[in-house]
């Protein structure tokens, strides 16, 4: 095994070890039956976002399960401590430690599969390999989708593609959006606008109360659709962020199919205001 | 096959973090029981006292910061810094309730103040001619401002060109130039070193130059953005001033092709 994943595998279930503890509150140990545990995974923080987090129960004794979810796998260490297990999906291995209340933590602990020669595999370990082998195969089977997807993706937007730019009308009210122009491209279309800038203190608060929260994101990303009067429906492709240090800020949204060639208007309709933008004028 | 910034440097930032978080477990362990975090004074000791204990009494890898440091944001939130190399650090922040956010790595500079007077004269001279020079280009980089929008105007086609110019957007102080232009998808070969990496894909930006029918002298000034995704860059690239009001033609010029744009509203 490369030894820089061994360390990623490990930092992440330190990561997932941060909030059982915390759930522990002002008690002195951690609990040692399923149902003090069930109860300590309930009252789990939620985590950030991006973070996998499902745990579950396990009672330690049986073969380790891999349920193919990132799970994070609790069991009773005795001594009043718990043990955390992380499994890798996709290499059929995890990773554990054995997690003490006051913090303290024991050597990690590699385990390859299920620890076990296959002879000795119970039904639930059989059933958890055959799920994991059958996820591999549909994997592979996606792979061709997937690549055609990816190339797909990675040249809609190439300059063999476009067609032309048209202009947005000036004179839009800057306390809200801007359209400024639109790319169109044989297979989809850009909107190129611009947002009024929030305040500093809104955009980039000290010491946030929710840390979780994307002011900038939000203030570049308002809901928007847009609409050509044909009824095609739209789906929005990429976001970039074109510059976050302006004021007003500027951001593009794509969009895909391409705006049909009978179509002589586009609008972008955005909470606070509508731009409809003639395709024809130019 | 990792791509060539993970090397022995990530291994490194890895091996910080995992310190990092048992340190963070063990003043969870401490804080969960008296419902805060505690004392500025008294957290950041007991982090270095179990920074200690668990390296072993290690040297910190960075000689002017302690190996893990520690501050209280709120009586339930703390940030932790743990160092891995000199000027390298990892950080993440820590909520009572187990949260991690806001994690983070980088470096910082560390800056060699010199006294004026230790300068020789042609030494004083030399700094004083660039210290000039850094501020006129300061100023020229700050003359477009792009705080007024007032409309863009949009490129003709341009088919065989291999730089398109998409459009103009006109600022009252100054203009963008939204431009788009193919490249080709990074590759990562397995023996290059980083340095190599990132210089065989320095991005080489299109130099582009403007001039108007009036004869107005335009430079860079604004600075631009360059994104896209792999195998298009979707730019823009600002200049001062804005075209004056007589100026009906914009001639912009890439890698050798002009496209004229007309401003008449």
């Amino acid at each position: 095994m490369c030894p820089v994943s061994d360390q990623v595998d490990r930092r992440e279930l330190l990561e997932m070890a941060l909030r059982p503890l915390a759930a522990l509150g002002t008690a002195t140990e951690f609990p040692q039956d399923r149902a003090g545990i069930e109860v300590l995974i309930a009252r789990l923080a939620e985590g950030r976002p991006s973070e996998q987090r499902r745990f579950a129960y396990e009672d330690g004794e049986s073969l380790p399960r891999y349920d193919g979810e990132f799970t994070t796998w609790l069991s009773p260490a005795g001594d009043d401590a718990l043990r955390v297990r992380r499994e890798h999906p996709w290499d059929l291995s995890s990773v554990a430690v054995v997690l003490h209340p006051d913090g303290r933590v024991g050597e990690f602990e590699e385990i390859e599969g299920f620890g076990v020669p296959n002879s000795e595999l119970s039904d639930q370990a059989r059933a958890d390999r055959e799920a994991h082998e059958r996820r591999a195969r549909e994997q592979e089977e996606r792979e061709q989708e997937y690549e055609q997807q990816r190339v797909e993706s990675h040249e809609r937007f190439r300059t063999g593609n476009f067609v032309r730019a048209v202009a947005a009308p000036p004179g839009q009210d800057p306390s809200c959006p801007v359209v400024a122009y639109l790319a169109l491209y044989d297979t989809g279309v850009m909107v190129n606008y611009l947002v009024p800038r929030p305040p500093e203190e809104v955009l980039d608060p000290e010491d946030p109360d929710d840390p979780f929260a994307e002011p900038h994101m939000e203030a570049m990303f308002p809901r928007m659709e847009i609409d050509d009067g044909l009824g095609t429906e739209f789906k929005v492709g990429e976001i970039d962020e074109v510059d976050m240090n302006s004021s007003p800020l500027r951001a593009r949204v794509s969009y895909a199919p391409a705006i049909p060639v009978a179509a002589s208007t586009v609008r972008v309709v955005f909470e606070s205001a509508t731009v409809a933008i003639d395709l024809e004028a130019s | 096959m990792n791509p060539p910034y993970f090397d022995d440097d990530h291994a490194a930032q890895e091996a910080a973090s995992i310190l990092l978080l048992r340190v963070a477990l063990r003043l969870l362990g401490e804080a969960r029981l008296r419902g805060d975090f505690g004392e500025e004074a008294e957290l950041a000791e007991r982090a270095t006292a179990l920074a200690e204990e668990l390296t072993g009494g290690a040297t910190s890898p960075d000689p002017i910061r302690p190996v893990v440091e520690v501050a209280l944001l709120r009586p339930d939130r703390i940030s932790l810094v743990a160092r891995f190399r000199e000027n390298s650090f990892t950080s993440w922040r820590l909520m009572l309730d187990g949260t991690l956010y806001d994690g983070g790595g980088g470096g910082s500079v560390t800056a060699v103040m010199v006294d004026p007077e230790d300068l020789s004269d042609e030494e004083r001279l030399d700094l004083e001619r660039r210290q000039a020079g850094w501020e006129a280009d300061r100023a020229r980089l700050e003359q477009f401002t792009a705080t007024r929008f007032v409309r863009a105007v949009a490129a003709p086609p341009q088919p065989d060109a291999a730089v398109r110019v998409l459009a103009v957007l006109l600022y009252e102080d100054g203009f963008y130039v939204e431009h788009t232009y193919d490249k080709e998808p990074p590759t990562f070969e397995p023996e290059m070193e980083a340095e190599e990496f990132f210089a065989l894909h320095l991005e080489e930006k299109p130099e582009i130059s403007v001039n108007d029918d009036v004869g107005t002298e335009y430079f860079e000034s604004g600075g631009g953005g360059w994104g896209g995704g792999v195998g298009v860059s979707h730019s823009s690239l600002g200049f001062a001033p804005a075209p004056p009001p007589d100026a009906r033609l914009l001639r912009i010029s890439v890698s050798g092709e002009t496209v004229e744009l007309d401003l008449r509203p």
